[in-house]
């Protein structure tokens, strides 16, 4: 029974995933609260159970000329820079520590989103009033 | 001459691309995801990309650093072969509804649900 549920697991946070909605922010508090995966492992299965949607998506988006590569390639070097300082600060924090930092990260981006959601939301609105009048 | 507030608009934009770059590779490795919704403004923000040019780009960046994160908590002998297969099964399934459901269903509503979850599972972080 509880394959058919980290199955499902998979398919939600897949399916947020494919919307650009970024599911993986949701796999792993599902895959912790809810199926008691401890945390580490959250992390790894929420990585790998990313990588494929991502290559099929990933190649769509070159073909398709979608990709700013010389962008991506800046980018990219900072967040190794994020990854390396990462790797070699992880052993020294406790998962205490990593899982608050996660809250935090959750509930900032969470509620900075829900923000632009419903500025969005009465931008179009309001400027939908000013062609009408 | 070049106003001043346009070169302060510019350099906020480079420190903009430089901190959500290194936040989104940190917050990839430390919490094994979450990095994306960094990427996507570093993109949009910091570099001016369309927010759909954004996301697919964002992709391309998250790609290598999730294998990089991947490998580095293996080598740290954090894996589980038959939950990661089993959870990626889903995931593939679930990627090519939502892929299918992006086109189709507006995304307003479910976004809500979806950052309110997100603010509440931080809660649960918390306490």
């Amino acid at each position: 029974m509880r394959i058919v549920w980290l199955l499902l697991a998979g398919v939600v946070g897949g399916v947020l995933g494919g919307m650009g909605l970024g599911g993986g922010t949701l796999l792993i508090p599902i895959l912790i609260f809810l199926l008691d995966v401890p945390y580490p492992l959250a992390a790894w299965v929420n990585l790998v159970a990313f990588l494929p949607t991502a290559l099929v998506a990933g190649v769509l988006h070159a073909k398709n000329k979608m990709v700013e590569w010389r962008r991506v390639g800046v980018l990219l070097a900072f967040a190794a820079v994020g990854v390396l300082i990462g790797f070699f600060l992880a052993p020294a924090l406790s998962e205490t520590v990593i899982r608050r930092a996660f809250g935090i990260f959750l509930i900032v981006f969470g509620s900075c989103s829900l923000f632009f959601v419903f500025v969005g939301y009465f931008k179009k609105k309001h400027d939908k009033r000013n062609i009408l009048h | 001459m070049v106003k001043k507030g346009e070169v302060v608009k510019k350099v906020a934009k480079k420190a903009a691309t430089v901190l959500l770059g290194v936040l989104a590779g940190a917050a990839n490795i430390l919490f094994g995801g979450g990095g994306g919704m960094l990427a996507v403004p570093a993109l949009q923000y910091g570099a001016e990309v369309d927010e759909k040019r954004a996301h697919a780009s964002a992709i391309e960046v998250m790609l290598p650093l999730s294998v990089a994160s991947a490998v580095a908590y293996t080598v740290r002998g954090v894996w589980d072969v038959t939950l990661g297969l089993t959870v990626s099964a889903g995931a593939v399934v679930g990627g090519a509804i939502g892929a299918l459901l992006l086109k189709k269903v507006p995304k307003g509503g479910l976004s809500l649900i979806f950052y309110a979850v997100m603010v509440y599972a931080g809660i649960r972080f918390l306490v």
